[in-house]
């Protein structure tokens, strides 16, 4: 599956446009990541907990957005793009989404 | 008898749950049944991420059209959600929240853009934001706006 | 190039799942995880609390008191004085019995009210009721009282429940800080009742601990159960009864009678014996209206 923020994959040809593919994840922190948050927030620095946590939702909205260009039959992705949002004091959602296309 | 007063708080609390439970997952079924039913509908409107508009289209119009909406979820996910928000992981009861929100914001971009003529839709967008509620400290509302250019032939 | 809609299946944002199968889980957990963290705050803050030095107790208890007990008994009349006195001689023949830590003295204090109560807080001080004065027929129910009073004193138990359930509240407040309010009530309501629970049993040790003193100075148990008896009858009169036991921080007042027969039994002291007169300035509060 190619993936690319590009409008076109260079050197092929877009044979195909299949729709939109969205995947998205909301994940909570837990108690322990906030305390030494926290904690972190007085000192400064990287809060590797959080980063943590964020680039596993990334990386699962990422995989979801490509099941779902799977099942349309597409073999790229392109245009994509990802926003964040806090859905609630402690969780945040992730998005991903592009166009699932078909190259040659 | 303090403990009458605090017991009351919580069958309220019991109270509220069953009633978010069950007609949560009735306004969820009936939202869920229109947006299949729009999908159909809507079918034949093509909406892509992409910005180039293929050679055949020549110079056609182009207008900005956009969808939002703002749903809320109801008290028993919510509390389930900030159950899940001690222990950290997937947050299964928002999942549903998003999914309806955007597929709703999507349909209605498309109502705009057939309302207008047009079959296409390019460079599609999505824009997800929190409302807050203030009380309570939960936020269970959240807002998504779908924006993209029409192209009118 | 083509266009096309191609529906996407369900599922693949939105997993199956159980809301309710979901909610039962978590709930579980909650209740287990913050239950043995509750427990362990309350026994590691009352075990802290106990070995906190008699000095401390005493100059915490000494800069909160001065405050209530000024407010409390604003103008001391030489009738009280009197009382105060009675129930302090009392006080020292008991505390004598009992084994108080070095440093803690016991000063009992007389509240004109019409509770039946008594109470024991930080630094050995201890409250007495009118209400309660008024409805003991001798000193040995009346010294059953003191004695249990100072008991708590001994156990150090006033700084025990002190120190539990502070570090309680520290605890659970930085755990659920960010969580709506529903939520911590439905995790404080069961630790309300492991707080009951703790306090129940203080009191069940404080009985016995009293039983043992008055037996040592009267030489048996009478009237040791009468408080309880008197207990009974203000709660049949009230009309409501006694609060059940798992939400009440003592034992019924059945239950704490049954325990002091049995425990006369087990150690044979006699329930019956010649009862000592009341000291006359507490007698005298019998007779007033």
């Amino acid at each position: 599956m190619i993936t690319s923020t590009l409008e076109n994959v260079p050197g092929r040809t877009i044979t195909q446009h299949l729709g939109i593919v969205q995947g998205s994840t909301v994940r909570a922190k837990n108690i322990g990541r906030d305390i030494a948050a926290s904690f972190k927030n007085i000192v400064g620095g990287e809060l590797k907990g959080y980063s943590e946590l964020l680039g596993e939702s990334r990386k699962e909205a990422f995989e979801r957005m490509i099941q779902q260009a799977e099942a349309k039959g597409a073999n790229a992705v392109l245009n994509v793009r990802f926003t964040t949002s806090s859905v609630a004091q402690g969780a945040s959602e992730i998005l991903a989404y592009g166009s699932a296309v078909v190259v040659e | 008898m303090e403990y009458l007063a605090e017991l009351w708080q919580i069958l309220l609390v019991v109270l509220l749950l069953v009633l978010g439970y069950g007609f949560g997952r009735l306004a969820e079924r009936r939202h869920y049944r229109s947006i299949l039913r729009r999908e159909d509908a809507f079918g034949d409107l093509i909406v892509v991420c992409s910005k180039t508009l293929p050679e055949s289209a020549g110079a056609p119009a182009t207008r900005l059209v956009m969808g939002s909406v703002v749903i809320s979820v109801d008290y028993f996910k919510r509390f389930v959600a900030h159950l899940r928000m001690l222990f950290g992981g997937r947050v299964h009861t928002y999942e549903s929240l998003l999914d309806r929100a955007r597929r709703e914001a999507l349909l209605r971009m498309q109502a705009e853009a057939k309302a207008l003529g047009a079959a296409m839709i390019f460079n599609t967008r999505f824009e997800t934001s929190s409302i807050s509620k203030g009380q309570d400290k939960s936020v269970g509302s959240v807002e998504v706006l779908a924006y993209g250019t029409a192209v009118i032939p | 190039m083509k266009f096309k809609n191609v529906k996407v299946p369900e599922g693949i944002n939105v997993s199956r799942h159980s809301p309710l199968a979901e909610f039962f889980i978590l709930s579980g957990g909650v209740v287990v995880v913050f239950g043995g963290l509750a427990i362990a705050a309350l026994l590691l803050g009352a075990a802290l609390a106990r070995h906190m030095p008699v000095s401390w107790e005493n100059a915490l208890a000494a800069a909160v008191l001065e405050d209530a007990a000024r407010s409390l008994g604003a103008d001391v009349d030489r009738e009280e004085d009197e009382v105060a006195a009675a129930l302090q001689a009392l006080a020292g023949r008991i505390a004598a019995r009992m084994d108080l830590p070095e440093g803690l003295g016991v000063t009992v204090h007389y509240l004109e009210d019409d509770q039946v109560n008594a109470f024991a807080t930080l630094g050995g001080h201890v409250f007495f009721f009118r209400g309660l004065l008024q409805r003991m027929p001798d000193e040995n129910a009346l010294a059953m009282v003191m004695a249990h009073e100072i008991a708590h004193v001994a156990n150090r138990d006033p700084a025990a429940s002190l120190g539990g359930t502070l570090l309680l509240q520290l605890v659970l407040g930085v755990a659920l800080g960010s969580s709506p309010e529903s939520l911590e009530k439905l995790i404080l309501a069961p630790n309300a009742l492991l707080l009951t629970g703790f306090s129940r049993e203080a009191e069940r040790r404080a009985d016995r601990d009293a039983l043992a003193a008055v037996a040592a100075l009267y030489g048996h148990a009478a009237g040791a159960a009468t408080i309880f008896e008197v207990f009974l009858e203000e709660a049949a009169r009230s009309g409501s009864g006694e609060p059940p036991a798992f939400l009440s921080t003592h034992p019924l007042s059945t239950e704490r009678i049954a325990g002091i027969r049995e425990r006369a039994d087990a150690r044979g002291w006699p329930l019956d014996g010649e009862v000592t007169r009341l000291p006359p300035a507490i007698a005298k509060l019998r007779a007033a209206p």
